[in-house]
């Protein structure tokens, strides 16, 4: 299919680092990029899904930071002025009082995407992207 | 289109994979482009242009100055039309308008003498954006893309929009309308999803027998396989009569060279090169064919400098043989 082989790129290898603020655990962030040849805008991501060591995260519990600002899941649908340029790092940020224990962690995204020039017939072409990596905590 | 001889030029397109990976940044593209022989430039600007879709003087004309540092001639500036850019409603007819007429001063402050927009301009926009272009000396094409094909109704309406614009407005017929059987990449992406060697083989033969797609019913195939069936059969089934090509050249600013694999032999079996480049000389076609490695929706293992390499020398041979 077209728009897949980019998926693999989904998660970067970037270690997951600790969100914390003067020692008080708040969560962990690990670093993103969408996944095909362009940048995209922020809203054209339809569904966005994070699985940590098998454990779906709660969309609460997300936050996304892009082009030097943060924004909650349910914000995503209006960011049609923030444009996710092609292979930029992304951060996404999960909330957790607990932190992140040292070792490796699995990270899975799962994220469906509209391509928004592909309306030939009227329809978009709505891609469903995953990737799946194991990563070390900085 | 004045006739004359055809040019060999490049999308920077073509080096997705390592743009994306930032091995290569725009100069390492123009860079490579050259290295590979090729003398004209594209560039996709939702792709390649950083402050995307607002962007700076100084990007341009620092693209500019690239171009002109290794001698590449900047054929066109490729516009995107995210007609779907919001997720409440599609682009209204006035931000259509504004994304195009800022995507011809970009292709000004750049350098480039041409701009490339999208099926999705409609009729009214596309007429009215002539005085512009005339203004501003930038031609304006649409792409001609699969699945679009000559016949269909807009297109007919374009043509005759073209045809009064005193070639100002014309088109980019992307040769993927013309693809007429499933790239290696995406039989190796089948391959690898799990359909079956016999399965894929009785498939691939029923395509090239030209055998409609209800055929497949009879071959019990899973799930897997009848997905990559109907891909292949949506792409790569319906092509357009390559006979379509000479009338559509006195339209065409440039061509996209759309291609997807190329093996060792420099044959194309998806895409009817040894057919087009003959017309193409015939013709006296003298505008600019666009190389396009697309491979990168399929793979990013090959080697995208190997497949220009080989797509040039395969046209240019082709082209000159003829």
């Amino acid at each position: 299919m077209d728009f897949t082989a980019f998926n693999e790129r989904m998660v970067c290898e970037d270690k997951i680092k600790r969100y914390e603020a003067e020692g008080i655990p708040l969560g962990y962030e690990f670093k993103m990029r969408y996944p095909t040849y362009r940048g995209a805008y922020v809203c054209n991501v339809e569904e966005l899904n994070v699985t940590v060591d098998g454990r779906r995260i709660a969309p609460q519990d997300m936050r996304f930071g892009v082009n030097g600002k943060w924004f909650l899941m349910s914000q995503i649908p209006e960011l049609n002025t923030e444009y996710w340029f092609t292979g930029s790092k992304a951060t996404m940020r999960i909330l957790d009082e607990k932190g992140i224990s040292d070792g490796r962690h699995t990270v899975k995204v799962e994220m469906k995407h509209k391509i928004p020039y592909t309306g030939y017939f009227g329809n978009y072409l709505v891609v469903d992207s995953d990737c799946e990596k194991t990563l070390d905590v900085e | 289109m004045e006739n004359g001889k055809l040019k060999f030029g490049i999308s920077l397109y073509s080096f997705s994979d390592s743009f994306y990976t930032r091995e290569l940044d725009i100069e390492g593209c123009i860079r490579r482009a050259k290295e590979l022989g090729y003398t004209g430039v594209t560039l996709v600007a939702a792709q390649s242009a950083r402050e995307y879709p607002f962007i700076s003087d100084e990007w341009l004309y620092r693209l500019r100055d690239i171009m002109e540092k290794y001698e590449m001639e900047p054929v066109c500036w490729e516009g995107y039309l995210d007609i779907g850019m919001r997720s409440d409603r599609d682009m209204n007819q006035e931000e259509l308008a504004e994304y195009t007429r800022n995507d011809i001063v970009y292709a000004k402050k750049a350098g480039f003498p041409m701009m490339k927009t999208q099926h999705s301009i409609t009729p009214q926009n596309f007429e009215a954006m002539l005085p512009f272009c005339e203004k501003m000396d930038i031609k304006l094409n649409i792409e001609m893309h699969y699945p679009h094909h000559p016949h269909v109704p807009v297109w007919l309406e374009y043509f005759k929009i073209m045809e009064k614009s005193g070639g100002y407005l014309g088109a980019c017929p992307d040769l993927s309308i013309f693809q007429k059987y499933p790239h290696q990449l995406h039989i190796d992406q089948a391959v690898e999803a799990g359909f079956r060697e016999d399965k894929l083989e009785a498939v691939l033969s029923m395509i090239r027998n030209k055998k409609p797609m209800e055929e497949a019913e009879a071959l019990g195939l899973n799930d897997v396989e009848k997905r990559f069936t109907d891909e292949f059969y949506h792409k790569f089934s319906n092509p357009s009569d390559i006979k379509e090509l000479a009338p559509l050249l006195k339209y065409a600013q440039m061509l996209h060279g759309k291609f997807y694999y190329l093996g060792e032999d420099e044959y194309d079996p998806c895409i009817p090169y040894e057919e087009i480049m003959p017309i193409l000389k015939t013709e006296q076609y003298g505008g600019y064919l666009i190389a396009e490695y697309e491979g990168h929706h399929f793979s990013i293992r090959e080697n995208e400098s190997q497949q220009l390499e080989r797509y040039s020398k395969m046209t240019k041979k082709l082209y000159e043989n003829a």
